[in-house]
């Protein structure tokens, strides 16, 4: 396959952005054009899953095309949940390896704190299924399921899955692009109100706004994609078999197929942590460990900043925040900016490999990312 | 009791509700009468609800013996493992009760 190289990225802070999603969307576009020294991009790919319903937007491609000055290139959206950053990288990558497009610019962005947050769990809770959504259940009551079953049959305790926000809120800390930083004590994840038993308000992703952009080529830079997979799982969360999240399972061994690598390679990795319990299974789907030792390797601090394999060295979605259809694309971000040395006070050492994995739906659309440095 | 399922032709996987083709093999599917009989795999008991629900919602996932899984809503609290029976309500949701 022809390579595609990461020229350029770039995020607006996470948090409480006060822009129309368009205008905060072209903002990253121009800084990651600014970081990949581009002036012109053959298209413009843009990724959102709630543009229309809460920032009442569409055209959205063809906007942040025009604000940033690049009328005239071909532009379009793509819709993937919260796996929209992502599956917005994958299209960049495929256009510029099938010799299409040149130089690709990916934005994925979400505008979600100006609205009230009943007005978006119902915007977010469109993904699942209906009969899901026809018994009351959110996003939170499933991922509650999932952390409640994984917590019996593996014997994690509530206080060390309460060690993934503390890890996160502790890594944020040293993000300036993160909406939380400030740690968190473990006591204060423990006594946050219950959102659906066993999980608490400090298990849970916030509602954020913010963009992230990154500018994909076919001429060579610092940063090469060396996969990217896409995999699958049935909606219903009843319907699903087998343990973890078979769409990341699949994701992941393409993109590891395609970039000539394993699990063991990865250095640093960006893992979708919408809810604790997350972490934990994608740490074992993407096959940095077997199943039912993810937690084990957090609790030891394996996966912590210093660790073996930090996970997360951004704050993840808990921390840095999680405008849905940024997070992919901010993972992106992070993993090149630790690539080239440059994530500052989070800094991982000896980083060669990176690795992005991102959820859409409740776990049934995923995509895994491996980049490496250009030696 | 009986719930209304679906099984595949093909590969002889258990789906409710019944639907026509195979999640995962496009299999046709037959509509079958199934026991409710079965057993909770997990449960939440879920504090926050959407606009037009009432809180506390207890639900299960419930494994069915005769195959298949199906998420439940629940009046009394369960453990993983409980024997239950599920029930389906005339507007297609599924009500679980321990056996």
């Amino acid at each position: 396959m022809p390579p595609a190289y990461v020229a350029g990225v770039g995020q607006t802070p996470f948090g409480k952005v006060e822009m129309p999603l368009p205008a905060m969307m072209a903002e990253a576009a121009s800084l990651a054009l600014a970081d990949a020294g581009a002036e012109a991009v053959d298209a413009v790919i843009v990724g959102s899953q709630t543009a229309d319903e809460l920032a009442q937007v569409s055209n959205l491609g063809t906007k942040v095309a025009d604000i940033l000055g690049l009328s005239g290139v071909a532009a379009w959206r793509v819709e993937n949940s919260s796996a929209s950053g992502s599956a917005v990288l994958e299209a960049a990558v495929h256009a510029v390896r099938s010799g299409a497009y040149g130089r690709v610019l990916a934005v994925g962005g979400e505008r979600m704190t100006d609205k009230p947050t009943p007005t978006v769990t119902r915007a977010l809770g469109r993904v699942l299924a209906d009969t899901e959504v026809r018994l009351g259940l959110t996003m939170t009551s499933l991922a509650a399921m999932v952390a409640r079953l994984y917590m019996a049959r593996h014997g994690l305790s509530r206080e060390v899955l309460a060690l993934v926000p503390v890890k996160a809120h502790g890594n944020a800390v040293r993000n300036p692009y993160a909406q939380f930083q400030k740690a968190i004590t473990l006591q204060k994840v423990l006594d946050s109100p219950i959102i659906a038993d066993p999980l608490r308000m400090f298990d849970c992703a916030p509602i954020s706004d913010g963009a992230a952009a990154v500018v994909v080529q076919a001429a060579s830079a610092r940063v090469e994609v060396l996969g990217v997979g896409h995999g699958t799982d049935r909606v219903a969360l009843a319907d699903r078999r087998g343990e973890g999240l078979r769409a990341t399972q699949l994701a992941a061994r393409a993109a590891f197929a395609q970039a000539r690598v394993s699990p063991g390679d990865v250095d640093v990795a960006e893992l979708h942590d919408a809810f604790s319990i997350l972490e934990v299974i994608d740490s074992e789907d993407v096959g940095f460990y077997k199943r039912g030792e993810g937690y084990r390797a957090l609790e030891r601090g394996e996966t912590a900043l210093g660790g073996a394999r930090p996970i997360n060295p951004s704050g993840g979605l808990k921390a840095r925040g999680h405008p849905v259809g940024a997070t992919g694309l901010a993972q992106v971000a992070e993993v090149v900016w630790q690539l080239r040395g440059e994530a500052g006070a989070r800094q991982v050492d000896h980083t060669r490999v990176g690795l992005t994995q991102n959820i859409g739906g409740f776990g049934c659309n995923n995509l895994v990312c491996i980049l490496g440095s250009v030696a | 009791m009986k719930v209304r399922a679906s099984v595949c032709d093909r590969c002889h996987e258990t789906i409710l509700p019944p639907r026509e083709r195979c999640p995962e093999c496009r299999g046709p599917m037959a509509v079958r009468e199934l026991d409710g009989a079965g057993e909770v795999v997990t449960h939440t008991t879920v504090h926050v609800v959407p606009e037009g629900f009432q809180a506390p919602i207890r639900v299960g996932l419930v494994r069915l013996d005769a195959g298949g899984q199906v998420l439940a809503r629940s009046e009394v609290a369960v453990e993983i493992g409980t024997r239950v029976t599920v029930e389906e309500l005339p507007d297609g949701t599924h009500l679980l009760r321990p056996a």
